[in-house]
């Protein structure tokens, strides 16, 4: 009798639905039974591990490690072993020792003879590989590993059955420019929202701050030419707008602050006035959460958000930042 | 020097598997003064991270170094280089690229499995039992949630050192660390401290330099994965920027 009489298993559906983990039974091996419902193909690794175990978190830590190292690495093995199709409509198996050197393609009954004769084995040390398809076509289990690479999401520990979500329905690995563009359009939107909260216009900037002045909108753009305060570009009113954490709760400026602020955003090369014209980098800055800054329940703040009780912090912050990566970060 | 509190009501560790993890370090770092290629594989003496055990405590470096990786290049990237980032909702991170200046990801392989000590839930009932409902296990739990969590890292390290110890008196060596990012739950962060496992437990398999488009692409493919988009740059023809001559 084997030591391993179970599998610890992660089974990746071609489509649609959660990445998931469980125990099979060896016994149960080749008979598809699986909490998830393979609808038309699918992808199970599986790990040997003791009988009576639990699904651990090293286990399911090590499952997911080789699930992950596998895809990435052996796709090309995986391709020349699968240009069979007399295996077609079969579940198909593939077995892996830790250096990823093939040891067995074959059916379900090979690989439970393989497993009951690896005595010396430790638990988790073979990882098996099964293909589900309607039709396995000699493409097939390529697409299917293309299409599961990067999926795997690492799941908390001792969750049972652990489920963890699933990327995308469809295409699971974005294309450079597919990712470009959805940063682009990501930045778009939140620009967007903060310019939905109306922040003032340099007339009502002026206004606020008691200016005199005949031409009005004069006042904010010396005051942004001196460094003093910072504009946002509008374009669709075609005028600078003024992000609020640099005023004060009557609107008025907090002249020296903010000076000091942009003089510390500035050691960096992307946040000085003339590289960062419209602003934005600058109030992407500050108006995201940083990790650095944890108000007292520990949950993360916005630097704008910091800046009215605490520019001290920001400014500090900004410098900090402008760094680069120093020996006591990593 | 420690507190002397107990930090663990067990002394127990959880397995860090052999295999596949990222971690994040610079391109270069100085050795007696001269700019030398940075080792993936070497501990850094130098951390004053997350848990970083600082020995002497107040020597620097320390006589232990610190390599911090996960299984996912996210999970590097959010402890070290993006907390630098800012969030900025609906699963948008916002990088600066002159935070990725002369910093590296590289893929290594653990080549023997490792013993850690999993601070954060549920891993963390290995060493405070769900049994235990007494003041001093809520209080413990209150502890390594913060310290888990935390940006300010200093106590993190008196912390280190009462592990350490009540691992030295249990017979156990005190080898690292695991956590849940913070910013990415699913993915783990694991510490390793050298001694005892020194570089050769790696095995280096990839680095990239960040600073590139080859980086750019890593960052946003290792985001991409778990939902979450980067923005790097923002472009004048989005309208970000006025005209020529409007500013």
């Amino acid at each position: 009798m084997s030591t391993y009489e179970q599998l610890a298993a992660l089974e990746i559906p071609a489509s649609g639905s959660d990445v998931s983990f469980a125990q099979i039974a060896l016994a149960d091996v080749g008979h598809a039974k699986s909490p998830v419902s393979f609808a038309h193909a699918g992808i199970r690794l599986l790990v040997n591990m003791p009988k009576g175990d639990a699904l651990t978190g090293s286990l399911i830590q090590r499952l997911t490690n080789m699930a992950v190292s596998f895809f990435r690495l052996d796709v090309l093995t995986v391709k020349t072993q699968f240009g069979d199709e007399r295996l077609g409509r079969h579940s198909v198996w593939y077995a892996l020792e830790d250096n990823h050197a093939p040891v067995r393609l074959g059916t379900a009954a090979d690989i439970a003879d393989y497993l009951h004769s690896a005595k010396r084995l430790r638990a988790g040390d073979v990882l098996l590989v099964e293909f589900l398809a309607e039709e396995l076509s000699r493409d097939s289990p390529v697409r299917l590993f293309e299409k599961a690479a990067g999926t795997l999401k690492r799941a908390p520990f001792f969750a049972n059955p652990t489920v963890i979500s699933y990327v995308h329905p469809t295409s699971l690995s974005e294309s450079h420019d597919g990712v470009q563009l959805r940063s682009r359009q990501a930045a778009i939107a939140f620009r967007d929202e903060l310019l939905a909260r109306g922040w003032p216009n340099s007339t009502e900037v002026a206004q606020l701050n008691g200016t005199q002045a005949g031409n009005s909108s004069q006042w904010a753009s010396d005051k942004r030419r001196a460094g003093e305060l910072l504009g946002v570009w509008s374009a669709s009113t075609r005028e600078y707008v003024h992000p609020d954490f640099q005023f004060d709760k009557n609107g008025s400026l907090r002249r020296q602050d903010v000076r000091a602020l942009l003089q510390a955003l500035a050691m960096r090369d992307e946040f000085t006035r003339e590289k960062d014209r419209g602003g934005w980098q600058r109030a992407f800055w500050l108006y995201g959460k940083s990790p650095m800054l944890l108000d007292e329940s520990g949950e993360m703040q916005t630097p704008a958000e910091r800046f009215a009780a605490d520019p001290e912090a920001v400014i500090e912050l900004a410098r900090k930042e402008a760094e680069g990566l120093t020996d006591d970060q990593w | 020097m420690t507190s002397g509190k107990k930090r663990l009501i067990n002394v127990t560790m959880d397995g860090m598997p052999e295999g596949t993890y990222y971690r994040v370090h610079p391109k270069t770092i100085k050795k007696n003064g001269v700019e030398v290629r940075c080792d993936p594989c070497d501990a850094n003496p130098y951390s004053r991270a997350r848990l970083a055990w600082i020995e002497p405590p107040d020597g620097w470096p320390s006589q232990i170094g610190m390599t911090y990786v996960s299984p996912q290049p996210a999970g590097a990237l959010f402890e070290v280089v993006l907390r630098k980032a800012r969030f900025l909702g609906n699963k948008r991170i916002s990088c600066s690229r002159s935070a990725l200046h002369g910093v590296c990801l590289s893929r290594l392989r653990l080549l023997r499995d490792a013993s850690v000590v999993p601070i954060t839930l549920p891993g963390r009932h290995l060493i405070i039992p769900p049994s235990d409902e007494s003041a001093y296990a809520k209080e413990l739990h209150e502890e390594w949630d913060l310290i888990s969590r935390t940006g300010d890292y200093g106590p993190t390290h008196m912390a280190v050192r009462d592990v350490a110890q009540q691992c030295t008196v249990a017979y156990r060596q005190l080898a690292g660390f695991q956590w849940a990012s913070k910013q990415e739950p699913k993915a783990d962060v694991f510490l390793l401290y050298s001694p005892p496992a020194n570089k050769s437990v790696w095995e280096l398999q990839e680095t990239i330099e960040l600073d590139t488009a080859a980086g750019w692409n890593e960052i946003a493919q290792a985001l991409w994965k778990i939902n979450s988009y980067v923005l790097f740059d923002i472009q004048a023809e989005d309208g970000f920027d006025p005209p020529p001559g409007d500013d």
